[in-house]
């Protein structure tokens, strides 16, 4: 294997870690389970590697992977169910292109984990526990807590709106201070 | 952003609403630009909040296939040395946790078997020979030795089915009537068998157009899922196109219409209604057209997120990104609807409008970043240039000159022989020209392989070297040195004897806007010159087979 195969092959690796968040939101946008965005997700990831050398290093990584991701995903669905679905997945790749921002994912993934462990509202904190850290769906999380399922929409809806405040206050105050 | 908005984006990404509620909802995203943002971070800040707080019970290991897709994700992108570097730490975590997790429980639960789930490859793991003592207190648990892995292959999408009648079959011999035994229960009357349903054949599908061309990565969309797009496919109506990296994609439609797609342009529809013509759907990316005349009262539409494009036979291009829409027409006209407010601007031959957040939504002309310039639309004058065939030329024609008056210093007079040029450019840009050509001369060709060119009222920048101001003034520039690479021809951006030509080509600055021209006159003959391109854009010598397409004709 020469160094260029070597090279591209890591060059590709690179990208799909730094952009595995983006890769697995999208999934879960569509699947709204955990598990099966996972699932999807680790399919996705193999694919890429096994076509890493159809990967072209300066193109667009994040546009090549989204559309592996997509096949897989409208593969996993009922075909009746994929005209509907192809247009949300374009939705939601327009909403990923739109949110991309200049700094590593990494930067606003450790700002997001310490402003969690500082979110004050302790319910708020509970219902993203049940969501995202047992992947129950929204129905569940709103019984364990005993909302609405209107009131728990809200709730989510505070709760992200003040974890991203926290995220852009920190990004800003480092990058301030850099 | 109004806390509606925020809230009805909580209620999809929780699953919370139906696919009826969802299709407006997303719709109305689509449309605002905020929004598309706000619902952006959320997905991507579901994942950081799922790898935060997601519990995995240490008493359910994660199914063989996970382990062994990431297994072989791992040699896939590593070969057998594990990834360093920080970035990796996940993979490997995972990996090691996984494997320990797998041997540990495979070892110490022979059963029950966890539970199936629908594999995704076919794993052979073969365990690794017992690994020789260490004196490590911990010996590291041996990683299972992968020996091949085949993907399974995916079913095919299930065909409609249709049910073609048969003749029925003979009627079974009767039995012989028996008498009743009293043990054996008398056989239930039989049911009167349902009539036969024969669904009616699909109508043939109509072929709307081909895939001239198809790049790789290109994938043809239907209902069935994603397909290779190859070239000479038939695409039917309702179908779409995707690139992937590459461009060089192309549909043909039979009345000569091409649509040429960018890398990563997603046509979600190409719909052709005899009753109202052709409709693309563009969700994102590039794509050029050369429209042939359409019907009348059918014009080909383009349809995107923000705009609609209605177009009767004309070339354009289209680009497309989630915030706007961009139309720029080379020629004809096209009317462009904004959807936001259902406004439209009509956009002639040489202008451009974009329809989306924060632009003005009327038509202006359009840089102009490339022209090129073949023998077909040049005019001669004197006795010293002629047309030729030549099947080396990049168009199959060129300009000749096999003797010339004219010496170095070049001083041209108003009867000068030369081949003139008139075109359009935009004034205050810098545009570097390329000369493509070669010297016939069999003998010395050193001596024979040098032309100049004027631009009236232009300022024109040669490069520094020996031969700099042989063209004789401020408006011109020597193009010498076409014996230089090769036999054929190639392009030269000024003096290429030295090469200097490589690093400062020839440039040239227009004055006024609008039209411009440019003389070609011979300074060293025999000589043949087949195109002159002045561009933007391209500032380093292109290969000899390189610059834009030209025509053959």
């Amino acid at each position: 294997m020469g160094m260029d195969t070597d090279r591209a092959r890591r060059e590709l690796m690179r990208l799909a870690l730094e952009h595995r968040a983006q890769l697995w939101g999208f999934l879960m946008g569509l699947t709204k389970d955990p598990q099966k965005a996972e699932d999807l997700f680790q399919n996705t990831y193999l694919i890429l590697c096994e076509k890493w050398d159809q990967y072209r290093p300066g193109t667009n990584f994040m546009a090549w992977a989204r559309q592996i991701a997509r096949y897989e995903f409208l593969a996993s669905v009922d075909p009746d169910r994929r005209p509907f679905l192809t247009a949300e997945t374009e939705v939601l790749e327009l909403a990923l292109h739109a949110a991309e921002r200049e700094e590593a994912p990494s930067v606003r993934r450790d700002a997001l984990r310490r402003c969690l462990d500082q979110l004050p509202d302790a319910r708020g904190r509970r219902v993203l526990e049940l969501r995202y850290g047992q992947g129950l769906p929204g129905e569940r999380v709103a019984r364990e807590v005993d909302l609405s399922m209107n009131a728990l929409y809200t709730l989510l809806s505070r709760v992200r709106r003040a974890l991203q405040d926290c995220v852009e206050r920190r990004l800003r105050t480092e990058e301030a201070g850099a | 952003m109004n806390d509606a908005m925020r809230d009805e984006i909580e209620r999809y990404l929780a699953g919370g609403m139906t696919p009826e509620e969802a299709r407006p909802f997303l719709e109305s995203v689509r449309q605002d630009p905020q929004a598309l943002v706000l619902l952006g971070r959320a997905l991507e800040d579901q994942a950081y909040l799922y790898d935060a707080l997601r519990v995995r019970p240490e008493a359910e290991p994660r199914p063989a296939h996970d382990t062994a897709r990431i297994l072989k994700t791992r040699r896939l992108m590593t070969g057998r040395r594990p990834p360093g570097g920080p970035a990796a730490g996940w993979i490997m975590g995972a990996v090691a946790a996984a494997a320990v997790l797998l041997l540990l429980y495979t070892s110490t639960t022979p059963s029950p078997r966890p539970p199936v789930r629908t594999p995704v490859a076919r794993v052979v793991e073969v365990p690794a020979p017992a690994p020789a003592p260490t004196p490590s207190p911990v010996a590291p648990a041996p990683e299972p030795k992968r020996v091949r892995v085949d993907p399974l292959p995916t079913p095919p999408p299930p065909s409609p089915r249709v049910d073609v009648p048969v003749p029925a079959p003979p009627a079974p011999k009767q039995p012989e009537p028996v008498a009743p035994s009293p043990l054996i229960p008398p056989p239930l009357p039989r049911e009167k068998p349902a009539p036969t349903v024969v669904m009616p054949p699909e109508p043939p599908k109509r072929i709307i157009a081909r895939i001239d061309q198809a790049a790789a990565g290109t994938a043809l969309l239907d209902a069935s899922g994603p397909k290779e797009a190859r070239a000479g496919l038939a695409l039917v109506s309702g179908q779409g196109l995707e690139t992937g990296a590459e461009g060089g994609t192309r549909v043909r439609f039979p009345d000569g219409t091409k649509i040429d797609l960018a890398p990563h342009t997603l046509l979600r529809e190409i719909v052709d209604d005899p009753a109202t013509g052709k409709n693309i759907l563009v969700a994102w990316g590039t794509l050029t057209s050369e429209i042939s005349k359409q019907p009348t009262g059918k014009p080909l539409l383009f349809t995107t997120p923000h705009a609609v494009a209605r177009v009767l036979g004309t070339t354009l291009k289209l680009a497309v990104d989630e915030k706007s829409t961009r139309l720029d027409v080379r020629e004809g006209k096209v009317q462009l609807r904004r959807t936001s407010d259902n406004k439209a601007v009509d956009v002639a031959a040489g202008s451009f409008a974009v329809a989306g957040e924060g632009a003005d939504f009327v038509s202006r002309p359009s840089p102009i970043d490339e022209i090129l310039l073949v023998p077909t639309q040049g005019e001669i004058g004197g006795g010293e240039w002629r047309l030729i065939a030549d099947p080396a030329a990049a168009g199959g024609i060129a300009f000749e000159a096999l003797r010339t008056s004219n010496r170095q210093p070049f001083k041209q007079s108003a009867d000068s022989a030369r081949v003139t040029w008139v075109f359009r450019a935009d004034a205050g840009r810098d545009y570097t020209v390329w000369i493509r050509g070669c010297t016939t001369a069999k003998v010395d060709p050193i001596k024979h392989d040098a032309v100049a060119v004027e631009f009236p009222e232009s300022k024109v920048t040669e490069q520094e070297g020996v031969n700099k101001g042989m063209a004789g003034g401020p408006d011109r520039a020597l193009f010498n040195g076409y014996f230089m690479r090769a036999t054929g021809y190639w392009w030269v951006g000024g003096d290429a004897d030295a090469n200097l030509d490589e690093q400062h080509p020839v440039v040239v600055r227009f004055n006024r806007p609008g039209l411009q021209s440019v003389r070609l006159y011979a300074m060293e003959t025999p000589i043949r010159i087949d195109a002159i391109w002045i561009s933007a854009t391209q500032k380093t010598r292109p290969d000899a087979q390189g610059g834009p397409a030209v025509d053959r004709k």
